[in-house]
């Protein structure tokens, strides 16, 4: 079993017109704002933002830490000159020592703690910026580390717009390759690069083209998990793990939680639009 | 009556809960239609309002009723079809249409069957029509009848309107993206949509004219290619994909004649409709 297959003329011109009305018309912004870190999620949304808005409507930061590989800062770089950004719409900021003054101050950090506060460290760079070029912050993260929560809340979390969170990596992929993404970048294994020799496939135990199979008939064919371990011929245990992460993670993809106390409060039945006149 | 005449499919996008603002759109591509001499013009499902309204829903009715009196005024010569939100008693809203002409509100007609699965919710807002606000317009141009959207999905709106004399069926609609798959770049939805019509139109034997909303509500996102299908199921205007478009398509009447000499139309077994009430 594949997934569906993807139209990505059509599919690529969508995104590009939603993007491009959203920013502009609906926001009012001048301009979209996002990370470009060389993988494969940030080219793909670089390249369709620059579509949309034009090279000189976006603003592209990179923001190297203690783990980001050279070879990464210059796949940023790459999709940066092919996307003829201006010299003054895009920047390099490496923000190791940054992150190494909050460690002086907050003590001994686990991987995970540094790597979650590296994550939200490039989040408030990102917003001051995009704030003073009266931009809004357009994120990266695909339907499948979305639907997993494989993401920091609030780090790479947080942002305005998510232009490929309806695409599974396998998707994303394809999208890539017809948007002329350089081959490079789309062949090296995916990675958040929040600590050294980190790559998502290895740390999540799958590798994505069976996450996005999983995924897919789980939530878009309402396969139960049984079902999907007989078709895709992977261990139960395997399809059962992706579903509690998909469990555990729901927190990630909500607004906080609000504690009912009057006729209508947030979360319950506070159901207005977000697009409010 | 005319035997032919022309209809504009007034493809629009609207802001959601901003009836003043949708409003200057109505009138404008009222006044183009007019200017091009259409005999109609029809704009998407909840066109005055946006569809995603959520608890908006309860908030614009008032909004509304001056709205329509706007437009009325604005259809001179011209009849409009448009989607409201209307509220015929206090508290109660219904997911409506109106036919507008030379400032009268010629008719209200509320949605039949309501959706309430996946991104929709009307029963939570929204009152349904029954077969008492069944009617068929009687214009200088043609005989007509108006559903919305989800009411071309079941077979029985479009026939009894038929059976009540319609030759022109109008849906208007606000039909979202789903299912964005497949090599030939059209949605599930799309594809359904365009046999459905068909089918209407052929069972019926009559013209089936679709306006689509165009443009972003929150999350989803109305596809367009609203169209006018004739009798024999054949596409005779359509207007663009995902962008708003204002398209004038041709309605020749003469069409259903030929049509119905080689038609069972006419053929009604009421014993299925009397074994389809028992279950």
């Amino acid at each position: 079993m594949q997934l569906p297959s993807l139209d990505s003329e059509r599919v690529s011109k969508y995104i590009t017109k939603r993007l491009k009305w959203y920013v502009l018309d609906y926001a009012q912004a001048k301009a979209g704002a996002l990370g470009v870190s060389g993988g494969i999620d940030s080219a793909t949304t670089a390249f369709l933002a620059a579509r949309a808005l034009g090279p000189k409507r976006l603003f592209c930061y990179v923001l190297p830490g203690r783990a980001t590989r050279q070879e990464d800062i210059q796949d940023a770089e790459e999709v940066i000159r092919r996307l003829k950004i201006p010299k003054a719409n895009h920047e390099i900021i490496p923000i190791t020592d940054i992150v190494g003054l909050l460690k002086e101050k907050l003590g001994k950090l686990s991987k995970v703690e540094e790597g979650n506060l590296t994550a939200r460290v490039r989040m408030a760079i990102l917003h001051q910026r995009a704030w003073r070029e009266r931009a809004i912050v357009i994120g990266t993260g695909d339907k499948s580390e979305l639907t997993i929560g494989y993401f920091t809340k609030y780090g790479d979390g947080g942002v305005d717009l998510l232009p490929l969170g309806g695409l599974y990596k396998t998707h994303v992929r394809q999208l890539a390759s017809y948007l002329g993404v350089p081959e490079r970048i789309i062949r090296k294994p995916p990675t958040p690069a929040l600590w050294d020799g980190q790559t998502a496939e290895g740390e999540l135990g799958i590798n994505y083209d069976t996450l996005d199979r999983i995924l897919y008939l789980r939530f878009e064919e309402w396969l139960d998990p049984q079902e999907i371990t007989n078709r895709l011929g992977v261990a139960k245990g395997k399809v059962d793990r992706v579903m509690t992460m998909v469990k555990v993670t729901q927190h990630k993809r909500l607004p906080p939680e609000v504690f009912k106390i009057g006729f209508r409060d947030f979360g319950s039945d506070w159901r207005y639009p977000r697009q409010w006149a | 009556m005319a035997q032919i005449f022309t209809v504009a499919l007034a493809q629009i996008g609207s802001r959601l809960g901003n009836v003043e603002k949708n409003l200057e759109k109505h009138l404008e591509h009222v006044e183009r239609a007019r200017k091009s001499g259409a005999a109609f013009v029809v704009f998407p499902e909840l066109s005055l309002t946006g569809y995603m309204l959520r608890d908006l829903a309860y908030e614009v009715a008032d909004d509304c009723k001056k709205a329509l009196k706007s437009v009325a005024t604005a259809s001179k010569g011209i009849y409009t079809i448009l989607g409201f939100v209307n509220e015929p008693r206090p508290g109660i809203y219904q997911n409506a249409a109106a036919l507008l002409y030379n400032g009268k509100i010629l008719g209200v007609v509320p949605k039949y069957y309501l959706p309430n699965y996946g991104p929709f919710e009307e029963k939570r807002y929204f009152k349904e029509a029954g077969v008492k606000d069944l009617k068929v317009f009687n214009t200088k141009y043609a005989k007509l009848g108006i559903t919305i959207c989800e009411d071309v999905w079941h077979p029985e709106p479009c026939e009894a309107l038929a059976r009540l004399g319609a030759d022109v069926i109008f849906c208007i609609s606000s039909s979202p993206i789903r299912g964005f798959y497949g090599a030939k770049g059209k949605t599930v939805g799309e594809r359904s949509w365009e046999k459905i019509l068909g089918t209407r139109a052929i069972e019926n034997t009559v013209y089936m004219i679709f306006v689509n909303k165009a443009g972003a509500e929150d999350e989803e996102y109305f596809w367009g290619g609203s169209t006018i299908i004739s009798p024999d199921g054949v596409e005779v205007a359509k207007a663009k994909h995902l962008d708003e478009d204002f398209v004038i398509g041709e309605v020749d009447l003469n069409r259903l004649v030929r049509v119905r000499r080689f038609s069972s139309f006419r053929d009604h077994h009421q014993d299925f409709h009397n074994l389809l009430r028992r279950l």
